[in-house]
């Protein structure tokens, strides 16, 4: 057998074996029946200070008392931000009155593009409710990595935008006491986060 | 040595044909005045706020040839948007989302390709002007073989 064959056939085996190692793994956050994870115990976060769309200091204890969305993205995101929003809007609506006892909130990961004023325009774009949060590289960074979210700038020299931003496009639910306890992969079914949302009410 | 460039001669010669035959081979299926093979449909652009932006564009290309086609540019008025640049974007199983240029996206032979959210989108970049869901805009799609599509993309809103 020519040796390139041995290597392919290597190769190949290798990537199967890595392949059921990913699926057989089965630890982690306890999963249910609804789409979406509830973190049991609840994770404890920080606090944090970043600035909103209106121009002013917020924290995230502001929020006490009530359950909070988040979403960590960019208003230059073509589709998976703008997608997320709109299921924002549809779990608010999907809510009714219970919507006054939830935050929804996008939390920039482009401080650098996304001014207040930029953000304003785009959440507003959605609801005058939400809340649009920007803040210095540095502070959104520390609160990704409580989270769990990545978020990377890739420079593109051939492409007019300079740079991207590669993130986590999970959506993040926070409790009255402002724990982290759900997450949600893109694209999670809004009857769904709304079941979950009203579980922690 | 002469041997050689006959042998040459007679690679390229063939290869010449492969290129020509399929060619003549969709004449003989088609009426002279058949439809292009290329055709576009669903064309809409994602609607923007704010300055300085880039927006996604969207559609369905088919290609009714015999031939794999590929498109290469897009084109749009500069004084809607500076650039235009063909992006991919995926979510891996670590539920990141990445987005980079690409070169081109192949439009099999009598098949169809889709750009949507969550996949291939033409970006719009260096936006001169917010884009409202009353605006209509013409993006030019230009093929690999050539070919040019004009395509007639409404703008939708945001959600
Ligand atoms: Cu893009």
């Amino acid at each position: 057998m020519p040796r390139w064959t041995l290597l392919l056939a290597g190769l190949l085996i290798g990537a199967a074996a890595l392949a059921g190692c990913g699926s057989g793994d089965a630890s982690g956050p306890t999963p249910t029946p609804l789409p979406g994870t509830l973190l049991d115990p609840p994770k404890e976060i920080g606090d944090f200070t970043l600035t909103d769309h209106t121009g002013q200091p917020f924290r995230l204890s502001d929020l006490r008392g009530k359950v909070a969305l988040l979403f960590f993205g960019y208003t230059n995101c073509p589709d998976i931000c703008p997608t997320t929003l709109a299921e924002f809007k549809r779990v608010k609506a999907l809510l009714g009155k219970d919507a006054a006892r939830v935050a929804f909130v996008f939390v920039s990961v482009d401080g650098e593009r996304d001014t207040p004023e930029q953000l304003a325009a785009y959440v507003r774009a959605f609801d005058p409710e939400f809340i649009g949060l920007t803040g210095d590289d540095a502070t959104i960074r520390a609160i990704a990595r409580d989270y769990g979210v990545f978020y990377q700038r890739v420079s593109y020299e051939e492409s007019a935008a300079g740079y991207l931003v590669d993130h986590t496009a999970s959506t993040f639910g926070v409790d009255q006491e402002g724990r982290l306890r759900l997450v949600f992969s893109y694209g999670t079914d809004p009857a769904a986060i709304v079941a979950r949302v009203r579980a922690l009410f | 040595m002469r041997m050689r460039r006959f042998l040459l001669a007679v690679l390229i010669g063939v290869a010449l044909g492969a290129l020509l035959i399929p060619r003549l081979g969709d004449e003989d299926d088609d009426a002279p005045s058949s439809a292009p093979a290329i055709t576009v449909r669903d064309a809409w652009v994602r609607a923007t706020v704010g300055s300085g932006g880039m927006t996604g564009a969207f559609m369905v290309i088919e290609n009714n040839g015999g031939t794999a086609d590929r498109l290469v540019s897009v084109g749009v008025d500069a004084e809607i948007a500076g650039a235009v640049e063909i992006h991919e974007m995926t979510i891996g199983e670590d539920q990141v989302m990445r987005m980079r240029p690409i070169e081109g996206i192949d439009v099999p032979a009598g098949g169809n390709i889709e750009l949507k959210p969550g996949g291939y989108h033409i970006m719009l970049l260096e936006l001169q002007r917010d884009l409202t869901p009353d605006d209509t805009l013409t993006l030019t799609l230009t093929f690999e073989s050539g070919a040019q599509v004009e395509v007639s993309a409404p703008v939708r809103a945001m959600e």
